[in-house]
């Protein structure tokens, strides 16, 4: 193996690590103060104070109840409402110029998606009524559903990209038309159990985020009865640092939510594919065909109205003068907030661009290095694996997904509280190095994944070829194969950064509040007393990744251009 | 040869060094006051610069403002002083105080003994009708400080929806009744919603409050807090989210009431209800007033150190402070903004128009508008009362 080799090797092997390590190292950084140890604040035995603590919360029933009933009601919704929108935009070519009205939901964080929603909906006559702060969960589920929907549709969306699977699932669509069907109940005869298959993973990180989200739950949740995930933060940033103990068993207790909620929806789904089955297998053609038609349709009216609506609202308000209720525009425009919320922004705005920048930069690197050992792999396993897959994805691959979801299925709330003790102690004086790993942790997955679809597309002939000529794999890898996938890099590294951008708990915990960025200001100004403010801070923190999105589509276009010259 | 040199050396520093206690004391006691103020506000600092030139061109006293990053520093210093036996020339002459560290220089003997009713306009602060300015967090002055300016409680409300705001704890509650959902509070963990708590204490104990002055005995607690949790629990279904969502900061209030959500709000500046509305968070239709029951207040004061070589001057100082050309100066909005402790119905006509140059502002409050100040309550009582509330209305998150 030529050093090269060994070096990407060595990569692939370090992003393992930097991806499982954090997350074990924080959950046993939990459970230690869980146990009652905590020698810091002179607990130096291990015993069951904490749990009795933990377990004598008042009303904590109710808790675990609302955190199980949003997490999954908010999966449940979003995950129907997804497949009928991907339904209607396969079977009715006409809608799938709509699909891009999602993007900006997916870019946008969710505090701020959360607060764009309290603008738009708390002074609206009889949905002020309840929203936000219901005391049963609703306003928490319908932002979440907001913000969920868009991920799942876009993961599914890629999922039917891929060449071969697409090639296959259209085969069998066609013939279901051929047959007799209509479009949408062809779909879900024959396109979506393939398809549900793929986008597994996803629906689990969403049900996982849904059970363990601070944002959402902190800015439209009662404070009467929380969610756990907003409990454990309370008690971690509480003044009286005792509670950290019961905080702990709090985040074990909703690591294991997540787990029984997983297993759950495992079950579920055998109960539910047993009668699935039947349904694929009866011979009407038009079963399910209506209701998800309207569903799908009054989904795409419904997200596309609101979008309009926040964008526009969102964007008026940071303009305007006095608004009273019940006028459609505002008395007057100034540019007052604009100019007082930028010069506050300053500092957190440049936190936030470095933040991103480096984090990408150094996920799409390591990314492209672990590819590219992962390809070595296959072509040294060339044969086992074409055995074995059969057109799916290997063994290997598939464990090497896992292990990416982790961080994604992992709550957050768990684990990072333990991952900054353990910061703390390692290197208490970087605090940039400690957000930076942090943020990673969560730019890491999402940048493998946008790359890793045309990187293992890219035609082994071209390297072989380069390599017959006298190249070495290191110059294969810089001038064959980046400039093949290069629009891919450049999409990658914007997703790296809108997902840098949108940290809210690693960056506040990370840093204890002393890396103030657009996200953490923005929630920290949501319960302030300037709305305008707010929604200045909200269009910023929508802008930014769009500008980098936009960015990365031009550099990937000029790209092109100088090439084909 | 060597040890020559350094003792006639020594000798030398032992007689610049006398030389220059000499010189201090004798400057000291000239006409430098040395003001020691918590620094961190560029507003205030720049008031006590023109307050140096107004003492200078009347009296020939320079002001020289020891900026503070915490006052409990100038306490420190005055404690190692008399420990020192500097009983004579210490180094600080005036100091802005209240609450804690008055307690700490009061019971160390650190302050000038009796001194504020011999000032000419102290009794501009009406004594008699406002005893407040004579107590500071529970304790009695004993001439010892002399107020300065105070932040009291005051109330506003949107009057495009509220034609007769509530004017007392009894009339905010029928109001309360009468508008389901219009008002809220801050949990007692935000300063202005235990604020809110104590002015309800002191209303609803009228004729009965010595007790709320003297450490929180449990028994003397549940008497006084009994009809405070009366009214609450009869309120709370009243409020906005029927009291289940709690408000968790007082700035979350404000926004409501911008949201025409709730219509009543409070706080403890007066001076920002008008900003707010310049700056198009409030609607320019708020009103401000103060309740007529009473507003919570907090006095801060000035006192002077007990080994202070300037108290003479300093006590010019204050009587300036206490001028009604100065109190008027500082309620300025584009000063400071700070409510004078002068009682302004006693002004003669010329001195009282002073307050009433600027308030222009239709959102401020009036100038005329007379204040009725509660003093605030021993200081055990704010844990108390805190504690009390989480107990007996669950935890907010």
């Amino acid at each position: 193996m030529s050093p090269f080799e060994r070096f990407s090797h060595a990569v692939k092997q370090a992003m393992i690590i930097l991806l499982v390590f954090p997350v074990l190292a924080g959950t046993f950084g939990v459970i230690l103060p869980a146990a009652g140890f905590f020698p810091a604040l002179g607990f130096n035995t291990v015993d069951t104070q904490a749990i009795h603590a933990f377990f004598a919360t008042p009303e904590l029933v109710s808790i675990i109840g609302l955190t199980l009933l949003t997490g999954v009601g908010a999966t449940l919704f979003s995950l129907v409402i997804s497949i009928a929108l991907v339904a209607v935009v396969y079977c009715y070519r006409p809608f799938s110029s709509t699909k891009r009205l999602l993007a900006p939901l997916l870019v946008l964080p969710h505090g701020a998606v959360a607060l764009a929603l309290i603008f738009l909906l708390s002074p609206t006559p009889w949905i002020g009524e309840w929203f936000p702060y219901d005391n049963y969960g609703v306003s928490i589920i319908f932002a979440l559903v907001i913000k969920e929907v868009p991920f799942l549709f876009f993961m599914s969306q890629s999922v039917l990209a891929q060449s071969a699977l697409n090639k296959q699932l259209s085969g069998y669509y066609r013939t279901g038309l051929s047959l007799g069907y209509t479009p949408i109940t062809a779909f879900l005869k024959l396109v979506l159990p393939s398809l549900y298959q793929r986008i597994r993973l996803p629906v689990f990180a969403v049900l996982a985020y849904a059970i363990s989200c601070v944002e959402i739950p902190l800015v439209l949740g009662s404070n009467n009865i929380p969610t756990l995930s907003v409990a454990i933060v309370h008690w971690f940033n509480n003044v009286d640092l005792a509670l950290r103990l019961p905080a702990s068993v709090g985040a074990i207790v909703l690591m294991l939510l997540c787990i029984v909620a997983l297993l759950l929806w495992r079950g579920s789904e055998q109960i539910i594919g047993h009668y699935y089955q039947r349904f694929v297998l009866n011979l009407n053609r038009a079963g399910g065909q209506l209701p998800l038609l309207i569903l799908g349709t009054v989904s795409l009216i419904g997200f596309t109205i609101l979008i309009l609506a926040l964008v526009s609202f969102t964007g008026v308000l940071s303009f305007a003068t006095y608004w009273t209720s019940g006028s459609v525009l505002p008395q007057g425009i100034t540019g007052l907030n604009w100019s007082v919320g930028l010069a506050a922004m300053q500092t957190p705005l440049l936190n936030s661009l470095i933040l991103a920048l480096c984090t990408s930069c150094v996920a799409v690197v390591v990314s492209l290095l672990a590819l590219e050992s992962e390809v070595k792999n296959e072509v040294t396993s060339k044969v086992v694996s074409r055995l074995m897959k059969r057109g799916g994805s290997s063994g290997y691959e598939k464990r090497f997904t896992l292990i990416l979801f982790i961080p994604l299925l992992v709550p957050g709330v768990a684990f990072l509280f333990g991952l900054v003790w353990l910061q703390q102690l390692v290197f208490p004086e970087r605090l940039w190095l400690s957000v930076g790993l942090s943020h990673l942790i969560y730019v890491l997955p999402y940048v493998f994944f946008s790359l890793a679809h045309s990187y293992r597309q890219i035609d082994p002939r071209y390297g072989q070829m380069a390599q017959s000529l006298g190249y070495s794999p290191f110059r294969v890898f810089i001038h064959v194969k980046l400039p093949l996938v290069f629009p891919s890099i450049a999409f990658a590294f914007a997703m790296g950064c809108a997902i840098s951008l949108s940290q809210y708990l690693p960056t506040l915990l990370s840093s204890g509040g002393q890396i103030a960025t657009v996200t953490t200001e923005a929630i920290a100004l949501a319960a302030g007393s300037s709305k305008r403010l707010n929604a200045v801070y909200v269009i910023v923190q929508g802008l930014l990744p769009l500008v980098i999105f936009m960015a990365a589509w031009a550099i990937a276009q000029s790209f092109y251009a100088r090439k084909t010259k | 040869m060597f040890n020559w040199q350094i003792t006639i050396g020594f000798l030398k520093l032992n007689a610049l060094l006398c030389l220059v206690v000499f010189a201090c004391g004798t400057i000291g006691a000239t006409n430098e006051v040395r003001f020691h103020a918590w620094g961190g506000s560029a507003q205030v600092n720049q008031y006590i610069q023109w307050v140096s030139q107004q003492v200078n061109q009347q009296h020939g006293i320079t002001i020289n403002h020891v900026k503070l990053a915490d006052t409990s520093d100038a306490v420190s210093r005055v404690l190692a002083e008399k420990s020192a036996g500097n009983h004579h020339n210490g180094s600080v002459d005036l100091i802005w105080i209240n609450g804690e560290n008055f307690a700490a220089m009061q019971s160390n003997g650190l302050l000038a003994p009796s001194w504020v009713n011999e000032l000419a306009n102290f009794s501009l602060t009406n004594p008699t009708e406002n005893p407040a300015v004579l107590t500071d967090f529970g304790l009695p002055t004993n001439g010892q400080e002399a107020p300065w300016g105070r932040a009291a409680m005051v109330f506003y409300y949107n009057s495009a929806h509220v034609k007769t705001p509530p004017k007392t704890a009894h009339e905010l509650m029928s109001f309360v009744v009468e508008n389901p959902g219009s008002f809220a509070y801050p949990t007692p963990n935000d300063y202005l919603g235990i604020s809110f708590l104590k002015y309800l204490l002191i209303a609803l104990n009228r004729g009965n409050t010595d007790g709320l002055y003297r450490p929180a005995m449990p028994e003397m607690f549940a008497e006084l807090t009994t009809p405070l949790w009366a009214f609450l629990d009869t309120l709370h279904p009243h409020m906005w989210r029927q009291g289940t969502h709690m408000l968790r900061q007082a700035s979350h209030m404000q926004r409501l009431i911008d949201d025409e959500v709730l219509h009543l709000g409070f706080s403890f500046t007066a001076a920002e209800i008008p900003s707010a509305v310049n700056r198009f968070d409030l609607p320019p239709t708020i009103r401000t007033y103060a309740m007529a029951d009473g507003s919570l207040s907090n006095i801060h004061f000035v006192a002077i150190a007990y080994n202070s070589p300037n108290a003479d001057n300093a006590k010019k100082v204050v009587n300036f402070l206490l001028s009604p050309v100065a109190q008027a100066y500082k309620k300025r909005l584009d000063v400071w903004g700070d409510d004078t402790v002068l009682d302004v119905a006693l002004l003669p006509n010329e001195d009282a128009q002073l307050f009433q140059v600027e308030g222009a502002h239709p959102s401020a409050l009036p100038p005329s508008e007379r204040i009725i100040m509660f003093a605030e309550p021993h200081a055990s009582w704010t844990d108390a009362l805190r504690n009390a509330w989480f107990e007996r209305y669950g935890a907010r998150y």
